[in-house]
């Protein structure tokens, strides 16, 4: 069993009042499953330098939205292609955002061990689900990825481990604009 | 007026690239289930093909106390965050004794916690059941 979620979930708490304080909000989970094409819900997550990002930081990039934990196999063998994309397309408006469903300190030591190139961010279960059920998630599992395009739109989600076969047509598709 | 059009047309074939999970909801991969007979309790879990629990997550509580099952060697497999691992697919069976002093009770609550994945790549997290069990 993952350690840490009690400690995860005071982080979350934190990260809830940091969100607030930013002037974000946590997303509520919604009954119905939101449409691709609506609005991303909006959150505010610390990593594990304790510094808070949120969606919005990164509104007119295209943003996919990472949900993972260390104890989870697929997961870990999707994250070398993520950081890949990251650095691939990163000067084009691209950015990864890992949410770990996960503790402070397995985020941090797996997030320097692999060279993570994006920010890894951390939450408790409880708010962690409750988010990639805003999201649309079905099943609960992880890994589960959202694509959202530069207009804050999500454009695609998929829960399951996804290939660079998968993932790159996307991002060449929904890459802001030149210019 | 076109371009008007155009957005809603491109939205829509987005819609259509939404993925559809290819997973089984976590209680349709894991089916525990719980029965007691002569002074024991009996746990068992049908996995779903494809689908595999961890043999170090399962927690028991019965009337909430944690009680320690037995459960049987399961197959090797190696991950590299957890190490060295045991799991089960199909079917796995555990024991516990049923504590004395529930054993006059009509019917006791077994709660059940496990955490497996999808070999297709997929992981649930820890799921927590309460099984109601009937004594004899």
């Amino acid at each position: 069993m993952p350690p840490g979620w009690l400690l995860g979930g005071v982080l979350a708490v934190l990260a809830l009042a940091g969100g607030v304080l930013a002037g974000q909000h946590w997303a509520q989970p919604n009954a119905a499953r939101p449409d691709t094409g609506t609005h991303a819900p909006g959150f505010s997550l610390p990593d594990t330098q304790a510094a808070f990002h949120s969606l919005a930081d990164h509104a007119g990039d295209l943003v996919l939205v990472n949900f993972w934990a260390t104890w989870c196999p697929p997961c870990r063998k999707e994250i070398p292609m993520l950081i890949a994309l990251q650095t691939a397309y990163a000067e084009r408006g691209f950015q990864v955002l890992g949410i770990a469903l996960d503790e402070a300190a397995a985020v941090q030591a797996y997030a320097e061990r692999v060279g993570m190139n994006y920010p890894a961010l951390f939450t408790g279960p409880a708010e962690g689900f409750d988010l990639m059920d805003a999201y649309g998630a079905q099943l609960g599992g992880l890994p589960f990825n959202v694509l959202v395009n530069p207009q804050g739109q999500i454009v695609y989600r998929h829960e399951g481990a996804l290939t660079r076969d998968m993932l790159e047509p996307l991002l060449l598709e929904h890459l802001p604009a030149k210019g | 007026m076109l371009l008007a059009l155009a957005a809603p047309a491109a939205l829509a074939a987005d819609l259509q690239r939404d993925s559809e999970p290819e997973f089984l909801p976590v209680d349709e991969a894991f089916q525990p289930d719980a029965w007691a007979e002569e002074g024991a309790l009996t746990l068992a879990w049908q996995v779903a093909p494809g689908y595999y629990l961890y043999r170090h997550a399962f927690r028991v509580n019965v009337h909430g106390d944690a009680v320690p099952a037995v459960f049987p060697p399961g197959e090797a497999r190696h991950d590299e965050f957890f190490g060295q691992v045991e799991t089960y697919s199909d079917q796995v069976f555990a024991t516990l004794p049923l504590p004395e002093r529930l054993q006059d009770q009509p019917i006791i609550d077994v709660t059940v916690r496990y955490q497996g994945c999808a070999e297709a790549g997929l992981c649930y997290p820890p799921t927590e059941r309460t099984l109601t069990v009937t004594l004899p």
